[in-house]
């Protein structure tokens, strides 16, 4: 018997997982994080709710607590998410989120009250190795699979993880919620940013970085302007509609320059790349180059490529073209069903 | 953790009261076979409307009040919004100027409707409490205006159990011509509350607090106050809370308060007795230090900030061992946010993460009292070895 903490969004994969625990026999107590403010729309999770996941922990009859993270999640996800757009990026801020709020003060708080085990409704799962180490490694369901937004998990982080439904597939989760009689068991999925209002990036980075707004012009390939634009931020590469440019092929963007105020677009074909350079690693896969299989967006197709390490920088040659990789998205590598690690795209050629 | 402890230490009588077997007993009638409208001309109407007008009578006598001036409310935030905003509004159709003075750690049921006016027309003036917890007439006086319509200063600090100067906070409103509101909610039943002798024109007051049910409150409202409705409708209680009257409610709140008078010379002095004791034993570990003057305070309530500890995870693990404290107001949906009163009184937003609110009641004993003194030192000496900000501020040890 553990004494866990199980993380509730107030969503169906959460709380099942809380269920799953209880069953087994652990000392769990539920908690779910307050993220923003009271004027915010929805929480994380706009399906979940605090009440929610209270009247779950009721059901199992577990204590629940509820957690005041507002700080620790808008400076290092809500702010993060602001600052890398403004650069003309593209985070993640899912990432940020596990990274920094769930696996790092959460997981935190959790220690200092002698908690072994730090539950989530993640669709991931951990393998260990012969020499006893906790490896992140891809879920039962593959097309619910979560481990990408989890890749910055330490071995650390790990010992101390459970990802209970990572086993299961959605359809099952369902079925056990539903079995079990759970109030959230029809939540609908949140797909969005829980954060932004209506999915409207732009919008929301404008109310908090209005400075990063300047109109300016949208390029082709050889530097004619073709079209304007009332601020580089929100511009993501491969994007192709909203840049109002008209003409006969399509136009995607290629590449997103806010010092310049200038955002380039170009064919399909100019969206392609072959390597991708990585910063901020992650990543427990060794320096020397190895057969791996890359991932650069959640849900994304997966490409054979060789990684490695060279001055710091994890560089991924893929064997075939790969699409639309924006700087600030992270690539992921995978052995087989182990995940190496991987970190956030600077460059793509 | 899974196992809810079975004992129950309860040490947080401010954020409310288990109801007296007393009081239950003299409500239960009422909820039953008296069960009348009291608006009703019939005979169960005339039964249900001499048990609602027996308790405002013995409830005006205990607070010295006339009889007329005892109005039953919802509850204690019900009595403020209505007081903050009835008398403002209607002292402005009377000539007052649109500007009222609250203190910086009312509780948020006086801040928020007075935020409201302020996006309403009204200029808000704040005096603030200084750091010994107490708000003072001086003060008062700096931020007062000829054409004050009212002034707002709660007569016991919920956190702290700082207890204010409240006659002489009502004759410095008064010499301006303003109207005064004191929220009384914590201080009522622990102090002699003679409407007369304080001079206060409104006060509110909870049954909840006062081993009394919840949702049941009292607003006294001196006569010829000026004051708008803010619940419309029946036109029950003088026009000035409409709604069917919460009979058993009433009966209960005026018996409740009949106990506090009747045992306040005995219980005083032993919640005095058990407050101390916690405090001595809390003071007793290095680093801890007590939030606001023990010179004018109540019995009962003591707000210590244990620093190097936060204030959370030392709650969390309490709760696990059955001891029921908080680090501040409970109206916070269950989530620890540091105290907007510990921030006023000067305490760093740091130390007030840390904070610790005990309140002693009727049911508490010395066994409860010792068993939460030894419960809590290795709890807090467990964190701290644990906290890096602990071993930054004081070096390593406990």
């Amino acid at each position: 018997m553990a004494r866990v903490w199980a993380a509730m969004s107030g969503g169906v994969d959460s709380s099942v997982a809380a269920a799953l625990l209880v069953e087994a026999g652990h000392d769990v107590t539920g908690v779910t994080m307050r993220l923003q403010g009271e004027d915010a729309p929805g929480g994380c999770c706009p399906s979940g709710s605090v009440r929610d996941a209270k009247r779950v922990c009721d059901l199992l009859g577990i204590p629940h607590y509820t957690l005041d993270m507002r700080d620790v999640f808008d400076s290092a996800v809500v702010e993060m998410f602001c600052e890398e757009y403004a650069a003309g990026r593209t985070p993640n801020p899912c990432i940020a989120c596990n990274d920094s709020v769930k696996y790092g003060e959460l997981l935190r708080r959790a220690r200092l009250q002698d908690v072994d085990l730090l539950a989530t409704g993640h669709y991931a799962r951990i393998s260990v190795d012969a020499d006893g180490v906790a490896w992140l490694a891809r879920a039962a369901d593959r097309a619910k699979d979560q481990a990408y937004f989890l890749y910055r998990m330490t071995p650390e982080q790990l010992a101390h993880a459970a990802f209970p439904v990572g086993d299961l597939t959605k359809p099952d989760v369902r079925a056990q919620a539903l079995a079990r009689g759970l109030p959230t068991a029809m939540h609908a999925e949140s797909q969005e940013t829980c954060f932004v209002p209506d999915g409207d990036v732009r919008a929301f980075v404008r109310g908090r970085r209005p400075e990063a707004f300047e109109p300016g012009e949208l390029v082709d390939g050889s530097g004619d302007v073709v079209g304007h634009h009332d601020g580089a931020v929100g511009f993501t590469i491969g994007q192709r509609k909203g840049t109002g440019v008209q003409r006969g092929t399509p136009a995607y963007v290629t590449q997103v320059l806010p010092g310049e105020r200038r955002v380039v677009v170009g064919d399909r074909a100019d969206l392609r790349v072959s390597t991708v350079w990585a910063d901020h690693l992650a990543w427990r896969g060794g320096d020397a180059p190895r057969r791996v299989s890359g991932q650069v967006r959640y849900r994304g197709q997966e490409h054979r490529a060789i990684a490695g390490v060279e001055a710091g920088r994890l560089v991924v040659r893929f064997d075939s073209f790969v699409e639309a990789v924006a700087p600030g998205q992270a690539v992921v590598c995978r052995d087989g069903d182990i995940v190496l690690g991987g970190g956030e795209v600077g460059e793509a050629r | 953790m899974a196992q809810e402890e079975s004992r129950t230490i309860y040490l947080d009588y401010a954020a409310t009261t288990p109801v007296d077997a007393r009081v239950l007993e003299a409500m239960l009638p009422f909820m039953s076979e008296r069960y009348g409208n009291a608006n009703s001309l019939y005979a169960l109407g005339r039964d249900a409307y001499r048990g609602l007008e027996d308790a405002r009578e013995r409830v005006a006598a205990l607070i010295g009040a006339n009889v007329p001036e005892v109005v039953f409310t919802g509850g204690g935030s019900e009595g403020d919004n209505a007081a903050v905003l009835g008398i403002s509004r209607a002292a402005v159709t009377r000539g007052r100027g649109a500007h009222i003075v609250v203190s910086g750690f009312e509780h948020k049921a006086v801040l928020e409707p007075a935020e409201y006016l302020g996006k309403h027309g009204f200029e808000v003036s704040i005096v603030m409490p200084r750091p010994d917890g107490v708000v003072y007439a001086d003060d008062l006086r700096a931020v007062m205006r000829p054409d004050t319509a009212l002034v707002s200063v709660m007569h016991a600090n919920n956190e702290l159990g700082t207890v204010m100067p409240i006659k002489e906070l009502a004759a410095v409103a008064h010499e301006s011509g303003a109207y005064f509101h004191t929220d009384a909610v914590q201080v009522l039943g622990k102090v002699a509350w003679d409407a007369k002798d304080l001079g206060v024109d409104a006060a509110t007051f909870t049954g909840h607090k006062i081993y009394g049910p919840k949702g049941v409150g009292v607003m006294y409202l001196k006569r010829g106050t000026p004051y708008e409705a803010l619940i419309m409708g029946g036109g029950q209680e003088g026009k000035r809370r409409s709604g069917t009257q919460n009979v058993a409610g009433a009966v209960g709140f005026a018996r409740a308060l009949e106990l506090m008078e009747e045992e306040r010379e005995t219980e005083n002095p032993r919640e005095t007795a058990l407050r101390d004791r916690a405090i001595q034993g809390i003071l007793a570990m290095p680093n801890t230090a007590l939030n606001g003057t023990l010179d004018a305070h109540l019995p009962g309530t003591a707000n210590l900030v244990i620093k190097g500890v936060e204030g959370e995870a030392m709650l969390l693990q309490l709760d696990n061992r059955g001891i029921a404290v908080s680090t501040g107001s409970a109206c916070s949906s269950g989530s620890l946010e540091p105290s907007h009163v510990l921030l006023a009184i000067g305490c760093p937003p740091e130390i007030a993460h840390g904070s610790l609110r005990l309140t002693i009641g009727r049911f508490t004993t010395t066994e409860d009292i010792d068993y939460f003194l030894d419960v809590l030192p290795p709890i807090i000496e467990r964190l701290r070895a644990m906290s890096p900000v602990y071993a930054r501020m004081f070096g390593n040890g406990s």
